[in-house]
């Protein structure tokens, strides 16, 4: 197999300089990722072959490949979303070491209500729900008191510029930059060890694509593990302390590129 | 032609029953069969018990449970009464007595104390009852429940758990619609701590009456086939809420006729113009307290 | 941190229905604020298992265990009668389809939502009905409609009502079986909020039985997919919707979420 994949032991970046001590927050290794497609005869499509790399407590790294490398596939296995062929994903929070690719249902679980934030491409959610409680929701479900949940809520839409008029309807008709927005509140109003972004700028203008990079760039500042697919250079090169480069399967593994840009 | 009282006061004598049938009518394998479920009955207050009800030379709703019951129980030296919403001259009760007049040639008395048994439709006497009495009650619906609960199989089982929430649901409606606890006949009791019971129509106003009553209750279903039992000095209870307690009917004027201010009253309409007035449901009683006050007999027409 | 111990756990049931195998070998637990959802066609063995779960079915083979708020092991179908029924009204919680199973049509809302305070030794009319008003308001239903009969009130209001009658007593664990079914799409959004609120805030397990993958990813936290009595496959929901792996997962995914 591919010999030039990720160099792990990578040379420290910046956050592992400030943390020198400390294991990877997220290690991943030897990543595999099949489909098999039982509606059409059983078509398998390989999606990630032996992918590894890992990030340390602060640092951003970006997965970085033309589409159909696998980034998405990578991100939704970090969140237990999919569930890997082999390999192992190991995330190190709140004192315990949890195996994503092996763990139970449960365990992800609990990891994702304590450790993981996710802003994803797409809001999904109930339709009549007011955007307020959907951005208070994670904190809700993770014990936070309601007033307090309530008040980082109106903060962070405050912060991104979401009109206060449309704070108590639901984001169902809302235009593309706003559910985008009310999504990356979502995922950032807790404060979790780890963060996992799929494209959370792509619909959004320069001035709300700053502040995103602001809140990307305070999260890792306060010891969180950004993992990031980022459809703009610009942005890219903003936040991610490393990027990892996606290949499609067979054509060459997975590579760490260190330093901004 | 005799008129009512006289055909009471005639009636009254013991005399030979009619030839051709056995005593009290029923045969003596079907008497025995009731008493059966009623020694049960009385083994467990309030508990209805199943039984292979006869036809009786009656329809049902005439009494065929309760006169099932008296005929199992009765013996040649009772005297019975028999009344009909407190009545000892109506329909009802004047064919019933004559019925077991007839097949039995018992002693009859519309007096409450000389009685043995009394057989009754809705009421209860209003003289206090003795240790050597017994009440037998005609029941039309045996099932507290069945307001709620068509399922026979499943009131059952509701007794049988002492799952009860279904009946207080029926007080609360009643709270809810009227403002108080309207219903005022068949006013659901517990019997002993344990069952709840349809005391059969009778005025809630008789309901204290049950309790630690020293006569032995006995009710019978005809229609329904069952039959149950309050034990002498049994605790009987109304049931109700906690900030809406049982109480029974009180009215403003005392009875029209004798006088009594703590009997149950029946309105008797006068004429056409809507006069009434207020009268003792009890006629004995009424009688009694208006021959004890020395007041004539007043005439019914 | 200390680990609850699961509140139902069901090991090895199995239902026959004379030749015909209505449920197979399902294990599962299910932990206290868990939601599990149970999805498959009709015919699937879902009702069949969410009836032996709930006690309302004896199995062929295997066993429930109830954790009760005391941490006692109660095998649900090794239970007298009267203490299955008394633990199905007071900790234990069923909401049916269709809400005319669950409610007593005939008497008023207030009466509905009381009904179980009154099993329990509510006496106290004043009381009965302060909590009854409490429990309307939970469930969105307007204070003046307390003294109405279900009948008077819309199918998505029937099944709120049917939920606050169950949810009163505060039990630990509820079942469900297709609490949407038969709704308006927008009534649907509107309960399925509710639901999600109610078992948030208080704590409740819930086993759900539903054919609509799309109400069983907003609900539940985990599924299990039934296919001809087994279950083929189970995990996250999300994951298992998301990355279905046994063929018939893959078909139900298919069929209904392009639909």
């Amino acid at each position: 197999m591919n010999t030039t994949n990720n160099a792990l032991p990578s040379p420290a970046s910046d956050a592992e300089k400030a943390h020198p001590a400390e294991l990877p927050v997220i290690e991943v290794s030897g990543l595999c990722k099949e489909f098999i497609l039982h509606q059409q005869g059983g078509t398998r499509i390989e999606a990630l072959r032996d992918v590894s790399f890992h990030v340390n407590a602060g640092e951003c790294v970006a997965l970085y490949g033309p589409s159909g490398s696998g980034k998405s596939t990578m991100l939704k296995a970090l969140y237990g979303n999919y569930l890997p062929t082999s390999g192992s994903i190991l995330v190190r929070c709140s004192g315990r070491e949890t195996d994503i690719a092996h763990a139970s249902p449960r365990e992800v679980s609990r990891l994702r209500r304590e450790c993981i934030s996710y802003v994803s491409q797409f809001l999904r959610v109930i339709p009549r729900v007011s955007t307020l409680d959907l951005v208070a929701e994670p904190l809700l479900a993770a014990g936070c008191k309601e007033e307090e949940a309530l008040r980082r809520a109106r903060n962070l839409l405050q912060r991104l510029n979401l009109p206060e008029r449309l704070w108590n309807l639901a984001p169902a008709t809302f235009s593309g930059g706003e559910q985008q927005r009310v999504n990356i509140a979502r995922g950032f109003c807790r404060p979790t060890p780890v963060l996992l972004l799929d494209e959370p700028t792509a619909s959004l203008d320069a001035m709300n694509r700053k502040i995103v990079v602001e809140l990307i760039r305070e999260a890792c500042a306060r010891g969180c593990a950004v993992v990031g697919i980022f459809h703009d250079d610009d942005t890219r090169t903003a936040v991610a302390h490393r990027s990892v480069i996606m290949h499609r399967p067979g054509e060459q593994g997975a590579s760490s590129l260190h330093g901004k840009g | 032609m005799m008129t009512l009282q006289q055909d009471i006061c005639n009636d009254t004598r013991k005399k030979t029953p009619l030839e051709g049938y056995n005593f009290a009518y029923l045969d003596e394998s079907t008497k025995r069969m009731i008493r059966r479920g009623l020694l049960k009955a009385v083994a467990v207050p309030g508990y209805q018990v199943p039984f292979a009800g006869r036809e009786m030379p009656m329809p049902c709703g005439w009494g065929t449970g309760g006169i099932q019951v008296t005929a199992s129980v009765i013996g040649e030296e009772d005297v019975l009464k028999v009344i009909d919403q407190g009545s000892d001259d109506t329909t009802n009760a004047v064919s019933i007595r004559r019925f077991f007049a007839g097949t039995t040639g018992v002693e009859t008395t519309t007096h409450t104390a000389e009685a043995t048994i009394i057989q009754t439709r809705h009421r209860i006497p209003e003289h206090p009852l003795n240790e050597n009495q017994i009440l037998v009650y005609q029941v039309p619906l045996p099932e507290p429940l069945r307001w709620l609960e068509p399922s026979e199989k499943e009131t059952r089982t509701l007794h049988a758990l002492e799952e009860y929430g279904l009946m207080n649901v029926k007080i609360y409606e009643d709270i809810m619609r009227h403002g108080a606890i309207a219903m005022s006949f068949d006013y659901p009791v517990r019997v002993n701590g344990r069952y709840i019971m349809s005391p059969s129509p009778i005025p809630r106003f008789d309901n204290p009456k049950m309790h630690q009553c020293p006569a032995l209750q006995l009710f019978g279903a005809g229609r329904e086939k069952r039959l149950y039992a309050i034990p002498p000095y049994t605790d009987v209870k109304s049931l109700d809420f906690e900030d809406y307690p049982f109480e029974v009917q009180r009215w403003e004027e005392p009875c029209a006729l004798c006088g009594a201010r703590h009997t149950y009253l029946d309105e008797v309409v006068l004429d056409d113009t809507g006069r009434r007035m207020f009268v003792c449901s009890d006629s004995d009683a009424c009688a009694e307290n208006r021959a004890r006050q020395g007041m004539t007999e007043v005439s019914h027409e | 941190m200390n680990e609850p111990l699961p509140v139902l756990e069901a090991e090895s049931l199995t239902r026959r229905y004379g030749e015909r195998l209505g449920c197979r070998d399902v294990s599962l637990k299910l932990w206290p604020g868990e939601v599990l959802g149970i999805v498959g066609e009709s015919g699937s063995g879902k009702s069949t298992l969410l009836n032996m779960l709930s006690g309302r079915m004896e199995p062929s083979e295997g066993r429930v265990i109830y954790r009760n708020a005391c941490g006692t092991e109660l095998d649900l179908h090794a239970l007298s009668e009267g203490e299955r029924r008394r633990l199905l009204r007071t900790e234990l919680g069923y909401v049916h389809q269709n809400p005319r199973d669950g409610l007593r049509m005939q008497v008023s809302a207030g009466a509905n939502i009381g009904e179980r305070l009154m099993a329990a030794g509510g006496r106290n009319y004043g009381k009965l009905r302060a909590t009854a008003l409490e429990w309307l308001e939970k469930v969105e239903i307007a204070a003046p409609r307390i003294d109405d009969i279900p009948a008077r009130y819309s199918g998505g209001m029937q099944q709120r009502l049917q939920i606050a009658r169950n949810l009163v007593t505060g039990p630990r664990l509820v079942f469900m079986d297709e609490p949407t079914g038969g709704l308006d799409v927008s009534v649907q959004a509107r309960l399925l909020d509710l639901l999600r609120r109610l078992v948030r805030d208080m704590g409740l397990a819930v086993v759900l039985v539903t054919h609509d993958l799309a109400v069983a990813r907003l609900l539940s936290h985990r599924l299990m997919v039934m296919y001809h009595g087994e279950v083929v496959e189970q995990g996250l929901a999300d994951q298992v919707l998301d990355d279905p792996h046994h063929p018939y997962t893959q078909l139900l995914v298919s069929s209904i979420l392009q639909g």
